[in-house]
């Protein structure tokens, strides 16, 4: 008989001990390798979040909170960038492109914002992935909206479906715009970023919700010469009559913006426009660099970082520990075992070979059960961390960082097994012999 | 020729002063069967787990064979024990989890010299082990069986069979009858000496039951040759 049946049969005689050491070590390593691995990858879901855009200007204010309400669609802007200082930047000779963006609505919890088209010709997230249409086309019109993928899924709204835009950001509105309906035109393609939960309707769109066109702003350009525009809108077959519904070549469809994003025909000239605009002046403006801010942030989340990475190598020394104790109360229980082999001849490479052969079985069990239970709770918790922080989780392959942590793992329980091994090497030969029944 | 030598032995347990035991000499020839009596708690136990090597003498010699295992290592003393002694435990010492079979066979596991007499005989030590319990009354179906599922006296035979598995030179057997009725201790005696003699093993034998003795070569009182306070 070889000793791998022996070891077999006398494991499986401890069914209920050994899995509860397979137990413990399976979820001390899913803990070790999901804490780094979800900071990781919200860390790149932050990261895909924006690209291709080398500046974003604001009014002035800390570049963080810039970027998450400009970016993230989280906290308000303090003030506005006024549309004169968006038109002097966007003809500055540097600037390929811009997009002008008013926050500050919400339709049913989701983050309303007015763009205009050269967001879906130039906005890029990820690796400089262009925003797609899963359906439809961008708005044409004041009336119109585009969706985001989670948006129309949750709301189940489909292009040419209506609906009403609330004024602020809370999920109860306070008071409607006027119950103007506005059409559906498009739905995004899912990005995995935050514009999945956003609703894009047109600056005029909001101008005119905002009633700035007719009694406020009576000296603005498009307010009379647009009204005119309805009428030849009737033959879109609109069974509604829209009022306000202007067209949106507007040379100033409002009049201050919250933020734009601008591109620039050479990006490394970004740290010099950002200077200049920061020191523009006429109008106060904060201008960042998406990238250096996103790393800004995550710097803020580092402490939280901190205490995960601490709290999961707590976590493994418990696991370990307990392996520990489990092995060394087997051992107990296994006491006159050990010593029948020694009795019947069996050497200490024996008897160590058993103990801790045992053990690296049971640690390279507990580490496979606890990375299939790491990704069962990937895949789980995907889908809550993407609607919570509009970050995509990609579940891949364990990185080498994660390889490393398990051989960590199987090596310390292995020379763990050592300590109980050679106890019962030391454990006199008598003293397990005549253990009473 | 001396299967078994001892001389000037004193022993005691660690927690104790007082020697367990105290025996100036004691010789048993090769072959010889022996029966070992005394009162409980008068050290043959002791005794016996001192002539396996399971346990050191604080002084004197014990030769086993004519090698003296006071002077092993506890590394020799558990090799020289798996190749020369069969010891039959009482407490048995079976493995719960082996089957008989495995249990017997076990014996041949960890001592290539009991291997090597069943290869001379051309016998595998599964087969021989089967013959072994069949011998001593476990029949066959009960050879899958696992230790844990069998009666006390089927256990003591097990234990018996892994004993005397490989024909190791010196038996030594503590009460392996006590859970025997009176038939079936003098029918697995007789099975027993049939299976030292074929071996030519020594059977050093302690038991309670005085009737036995005269089925012995010789027999020998523990507190005769005892000279410890205790005994
Ligand atoms: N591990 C031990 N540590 C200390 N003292 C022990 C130990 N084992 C046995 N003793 C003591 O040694 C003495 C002899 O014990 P032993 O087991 O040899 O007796 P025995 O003659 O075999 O008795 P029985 O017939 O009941 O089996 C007893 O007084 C016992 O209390
Ligand atoms: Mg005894």
């Amino acid at each position: 008989m070889k000793l791998f049946k022996l070891a077999w049969a006398s494991l499986l005689s401890r069914k209920a001990n050994a899995l509860l050491t397979v137990v413990a070590i399976a979820i001390s390593v899913m803990l070790l390798l999901g804490v780094d691995r979800v900071s990781q990858q919200t860390r790149a879901g932050f990261a895909n979040t924006i690209s291709g855009t080398d500046l974003i200007v604001g009014a002035r204010s800390g570049p963080v909170n810039l970027l998450l309400f400009s970016v993230f669609h989280i906290g308000y802007p303090s003030s506005n960038v006024s549309w004169d200082a968006y038109a002097h930047w966007r003809e500055h000779e540097q600037v390929a492109w811009s997009i002008p963006i008013a926050l500050g609505d919400s339709f049913r919890g989701h983050p309303v914002i007015a763009t205009d088209h050269n967001f879906f010709d130039h906005f890029q997230y990820g690796q400089r992935q262009s925003v797609q249409f899963a359906e439809g086309h961008p708005f044409e019109h004041s009336a119109e909206a585009v969706l985001g993928a989670r948006v129309a899924k949750e709301q189940g709204l489909r292009p040419s479906d209506e609906v009403v835009i609330s004024h602020g950001t809370g999920s109860v509105s306070f008071h409607q715009h006027d119950e103007d309906p506005v059409q559906i035109s498009g739905v995004l393609a899912p990005t995995g970023t935050p514009l999945d939960n956003a609703v894009f309707i047109p600056l005029v769109g909001l101008a005119t919700m905002h009633g700035e066109h007719q009694a406020e702003e009576p000296q603005s350009p498009p307010s009379f010469s647009q009204q005119s525009v309805p009428q030849e809108d009737e033959e879109h077959e609109h069974e509604h009559e829209h009022e306000h519904e202007v067209a949106l070549d507007s040379e100033q469809p409002i009049d201050s913006l919250s933020a734009f994003f601008v591109g620039l025909h050479s990006q490394p000239r970004a740290i010099f426009m950002q200077r200049m605009i920061n020191t523009w002046g006429q109008e106060p403006l904060t201008a960042l660099m998406p990238g250096a801010t996103l790393q800004e942030l995550w710097r803020t989340l580092n402490m939280f970082e901190r205490v995960l990475a601490i709290v999961s190598g707590f976590v493994l020394l418990t696991g370990l520990i307990g392996m520990l104790a489990t092995l060394l109360a087997s051992l107990q229980e296994r006491r006159r075992e050990m010593a029948v082999l020694r009795s019947l001849g069996a050497g200490p490479g024996t008897i160590f070979s058993l103990l801790v052969s045992e053990a690296f079985v049971l640690t390279v069990t507990g580490i496979g059960v606890g990375v299939a239970l790491l990704y069962a709770a990937l895949y789980a918790l995907a889908p809550w961390i993407e609607y919570s922080f509009g970050v995509v989780i990609h579940i891949s392959w364990p990185s080498v960082v994660e390889w490393q942590r398990m051989a960590i793992v199987l090596v310390a329980g292995t020379v763990i097994s050592c300590l109980p091994a050679w106890r019962a090497y030391r454990n006199s030969l008598a003293d397990g012999l005549t253990i009473k029944l | 020729m001396n299967s078994i030598v001892v001389n000037g032995l004193r022993f005691h347990y660690p927690a104790q002063t007082e020697p367990t035991l105290d025996i100036g000499q004691l010789e048993i020839a090769r072959g010889e069967r022996v029966f070992l009596y005394g009162p409980s708690g008068s050290g043959k136990s002791t005794l016996l787990s001192v002539l396996a090597g399971i346990h050191r003498p604080q002084s004197g010699t014990v030769a086993i064979e004519d090698t003296d295992i006071t002077a092993l290592t506890a590394r020799q003393r558990d090799h020289f024990r798996a190749h020369h002694i069969g010891y039959i435990f009482q407490q048995f010492n079976l493995l719960p989890y082996l089957d008989c079979i495995h249990n017997v066979a076990l014996a041949c596991e960890f001592s290539n010299v009991r291997r090597q007499r069943l290869q001379q005989r051309n016998i595998s030590p599964e087969d021989e082990a089967a013959r072994l319990l069949n011998q001593l009354g476990i029949s066959h179906e009960m050879h899958s069986r696992r230790a844990s599922e069998l009666s006390v006296g089927q256990q003591q035979r097990v234990a018996a069979a892994r004993a005397l598995i490989g024909s190791p030179e010196l038996i030594i057997a503590d009460e392996p009858t006590s859970a025997l009725d009176a038939d079936s201790r003098l029918s697995f005696l007789k099975l027993l000496f049939a299976e030292c003699e074929r071996a030519g093993s020594t059977l050093l034998f302690v038991s309670h039951d005085a009737e036995l003795a005269s089925q012995f070569d010789r027999s020998l009182s523990l507190s005769a040759l005892n000279q410890s306070a205790e005994a």
